[in-house]
């Protein structure tokens, strides 16, 4: 064991180094796991090739060839075509667009507002605490299509806005969630300690607060991204997201389940993007959460 | 024959870094009646010994590699799990540590006491419970019909802990392993249980293993008694010969480590009063639903009033500057309630506090962040006042960069500085708090408190939490600081023998309000009131032939 820690010492420290934060330590360790590197690697990769969809993507996302109808992979159409004979592979690089925008952005807000929102209301107490949470309550028991119905008629259909809409439906657990992490930290004699140094509220809530509520806001993070995604396709099934002939991974899926037996190329190809996508989040997840918390390390 | 011979018992843990060697070849034998101390700091592996005699150990990782344990004529180590469960809370039995976290929450404690005689001695409900009940008068637990259909949170300390020893004692066991019994408990409650113990010993001709790691309990109570350290038996012998001939270094360290006496008091403490508190009242509501019927019975009834809890009920003393101000009592007499009500940490519901003459009651909140540089606190618990997310260096640096008295330029210099100052390597600085030891996080948490170079310091049972050698170095690190800073200390402790060693004066609170508040020496060579004397008994004293003599003397009496 000695040996061990000796080598960790040589790894860890270097003379006259002494700045390491959480998160360059957390940097450091994220970069020694491989499968959230990976992860990490074909994010990135999926994210650029959705910016540069219209000039990299081999069709035009509109250009049907009615009288190829819905063939299976070829050499000119690598995924395939759909019925109208559109290319398949333009058409998930289009709709990759709209899924990972609506998967990010939604998720942000989510976290932003929720994570805000449940450290204020938690280290307040008291009344404010009540009270924020109260309001929490009431829109969770609004029934979010109908919130999102309204805000499409008032503000007209526009795709930001649907981000935010479903941002701000998501955000109520998160909220939630947080202010749980928070009543506990509150307890802990750390915090007690961070008042007593004369810290502000506002800087305990930023350096002691949230760095230690991290581990419960990644993991959900990551799991509210595809129910984003997912929720989005609804949306858009439903009339109120995008349109035909625009794209999404979630509509091209729920189009693909109709024609499932006769052409299953069309679930197929989506589908696996939707899945490398989610196992990516995944394991860059986990990785991320490990790599955050310094009791974590494996070596 | 003895009752229980353990020859050669070897336990390890196999853990990813390796092999850790928790006991290595511990030998020991007991006989009825009789008592056998093993003690030793955290990580010794003295409960793990014990612990392994009845497979109570995590396997994995734990595996006992060798040994043998004969207890009535077979071996335990090589028992069937069946046969095993047989001996578990039936012959021999166990008392935990913490009392609260032993017994389960749901069940009253008369349902948790049946349970083994229902289970291992196949009694009725009815037969089972008539025993219960008078076990449970023999623990003390008075009126004992009320008792058996309490909850364990209904129940103080000392009463849960007198449940488990009822617990244990039900199924009439020949052997009681008590890992720590008092460590959580008061000294008074400390003193009540070790001698039902005895007591008990004695009528049932019981074999006790007491664990703990304070020489000091085990004086009175230990026939023989093991020193163990990293896992070997470092010296074993009667108590006596362990007390007044130790033959090793470590057992010599130990017994010096007890505080004992008063340090040499400074002869110059200076008159002028650093902190004056006047009147000091601090009330808790109780608890009460916010929802229930008394909710709606308050909209008839307006005179009906809340019920208050008084932490601190009418406090006033003086600090004077560079003084060691000791407040001793136990848990529930509002002490801790006093310090953090005297640094702001919750409201108070009246009373004056003067700090340098500067009423620190209504001051404005930009007006209490600069008083907070100059009053600091010490918590008990080194494992939750430290943020585990912040190295020592970011721990450190932040009360300096925030209070402006460092620039990110220098910071390293200051920080270095103090890391020197609680004795810590340079190198600490990049790691984070799990990366050490109980000790080394009370020395992190200090170097946090004096980073502002505050006056004046309130150290809550900073010591509390540590074993005893750990104990002693900071309770030294404290008074070296202490007068190299020329800061003034309020040490709020339940432990007296901590106090007299530190404090110039000492105040004794009980049920919030100060019941007698003279110098140290003072206290010990003439207290006045009878609370303090009974404190002072309470002390076990770390000293076999003087703890023989006060027993009798209390035998006597009684």
């Amino acid at each position: 064991m000695l040996e061990a820690y000796k080598h960790k010492e040589k790894l860890a420290y270097k003379p006259n180094d002494c700045g390491g934060s959480l998160w360059s330590d957390g940097w450091i360790r994220l970069k020694k796991n491989k499968l959230a590197i990976v992860s990490s690697f074909i994010l990135g990769f999926l994210c650029i090739t959705a910016v540069l969809t219209p000039i990299i993507a081999p069709y035009g996302y509109e250009e049907q060839n009615l009288l190829l109808g819905a063939a299976p992979p070829s050499a000119s159409h690598w995924l395939g075509t759909d019925v109208f004979g559109r290319d398949m592979l333009t058409r998930i690089m289009y709709g990759s667009r709209v899924s990972l925008a609506v998967g990010f952005i939604a998720s942000g807000v989510a976290v932003f507002i929720g994570v805000l929102w449940g450290s204020l209301a938690g280290y307040s107490g008291g009344r404010t605490d009540a009270f924020m949470m109260r309001i929490v309550d009431i829109l969770y028991a609004l029934p979010f299509m109908i919130f999102i119905i309204l805000l499409m008629v008032i503000f007209g259909r526009n795709l930001l806005l649907l981000f935010l809409a479903i941002g701000a439906v998501e955000w109520l657990t998160m909220a939630r969630i947080v202010r749980g992490q928070v009543l506990t930290l509150k307890q802990q004699d750390f915090i007690e300690a961070a008042v007593s140094l004369g810290l502000s509220n506002w800087t305990i809530i930023r350096r002691h607060i949230i760095p230690n509520t991290l581990s419960p806001v990644i993991v959900y993070a990551t799991l509210t991204i595809p129910s984003v995604m997912l929720l989005e396709a609804f949306l858009s099934f439903l009339g109120l997201g995008i349109q035909p002939p625009q794209s999404s991974w979630g509509l091209l899926i729920s189009y693909g389940v109709e024609t499932m037996e006769e052409y299953p190329w069309l679930i197929f190809f989506p589908g696996l993007f939707l899945s490398i996508t989610l196992f990516s989040l995944n394991f860059l997840g986990d990785g991320l959460r490990d790599a955050l918390d310094p009791r974590a390390s494996k070596d | 024959m003895s009752l229980l011979l353990v020859e050669g018992l070897t336990v390890n843990f196999h853990s990813r870094n390796g092999i850790i060697k928790a006991v290595n070849n511990l030998s020991f034998a007991l006989d009825y009646g009789e008592t056998l101390a093993i003690v030793g700091e955290s990580g010794s592996g003295k409960s793990v010994a014990s612990y392994s005699l009845l497979d109570l150990i995590p396997k994995p990782p734990g595996k006992i590699e060798a040994g043998k344990a004969i207890f009535n004529g077979s071996d335990l180590l090589t028992l069937k799990l069946g046969d095993l469960q047989k001996i578990r809370g039936n012959e021999i039995a166990i008392i935990f540590q913490d009392p609260m976290s032993s017994l389960n929450p749901y069940l009253t404690i008369g349902e948790q006491l049946i349970e083994p005689i229902i289970y291992h001695k196949k009694k009725s409900r009815t037969e089972a419970k008539r025993l219960a009940l008078s076990i449970l008068n023999e623990v003390g637990l008075n009126g004992p019909e009320n008792n058996f259909y309490c909850f364990p949170h209904e129940l103080s300390g000392g009463m849960q802990q007198r449940a488990m020893i009822a617990m244990a004692l039900i199924t009439k066991p020949k052997l009681l392993i008590c890992d720590e019994p008092t460590t959580a408990l008061d000294v008074t409650t400390q003193a009540q249980i070790i001698r039902l113990i005895q007591k008990i010993q004695k009528k049932y001709k019981i074999a006790i293993i007491f664990i703990s790691h304070d020489l000091g309990v085990v004086a009175g109570i230990a026939d023989k008694i093991i020193v163990m350290k990293d896992g070997e038996a470092i010296e074993t012998g009667i108590t006596y010969d362990i007390f007044y001939r130790p033959k090793t270094q470590y057992t010599k360290k130990l017994l010096s480590s007890i505080p004992r006496g008063e340090k040499e008091k400074k002869t110059s403490t200076s008159k002028e009063v650093l902190l004056r508190v006047n009147n000091l009242v601090k009330h808790y509501p109780v608890n009460q639903n916010k929802f229930s019927w008394q909710t709606f019975k308050l909209f008839n009834a307006k005179n009906s009033r809340k019920k208050y809890i008084k932490a601190v009920d009418g406090v006033s003393f003086n600090i004077k500057r560079g003084e060691i101000f000791g407040i001793v009592g136990e848990s529930g007499s509002g002490k801790s309630s006093l310090g953090k009500t005297i640094l702001q940490l919750t409201s108070l519901n009246g009373g004056q506090i003067y700090f340098s003459d500067k009423n620190l009651v209504n001051l404005r909140s930009s007006e209490k962040i600069s008083m907070r540089k100059h009053m600091q606190m010490i918590f008990q618990d080194p494992y939750s006042s430290l943020n585990p997310r912040m190295t020592v260096f970011d721990t450190l640096a932040e009360p300096l960069l925030y209070h402006s008295l460092a620039s990110s330029s220098n910071i390293q210099k200051h920080v270095f500085n103090l890391i020197d100052d609680i004795g810590l390597p340079r190198v600490s600085a990049k790691k984070y708090p799990h990366e050490f030891s109980g000790g080394q996080r009370q020395r992190i948490a200090i170097g946090r408190a004096i980073a502002t170079k505050p006056e004046f310091i309130i150290a809550d049972e900073p010591v509390s939490a540590l074993d005893v050698t750990v104990q002693a170095q900071i309770l030294e690190l404290i008074l070296n600081l202490t007068e190299k800073h020329n800061m003034t200390m309020m040490f709020i402790s339940h432990d007296l023998s901590v106090v007299r060693y530190l404090a110039d004066r000492i105040a004794v609170m009980r049920h919030g309000k100060i019941v007698e508040l003279s110098e140290t020496s003072k206290i010990f060579s003439s207290a006045q009131e009878k609370y303090t004397k009974e404190l002072l008994g309470a002390i076990p004293l770390a000293d076999p032939k003087k703890e023989k003599e006060r027993q009798n003397t209390i035998m006597g009496i009684r």
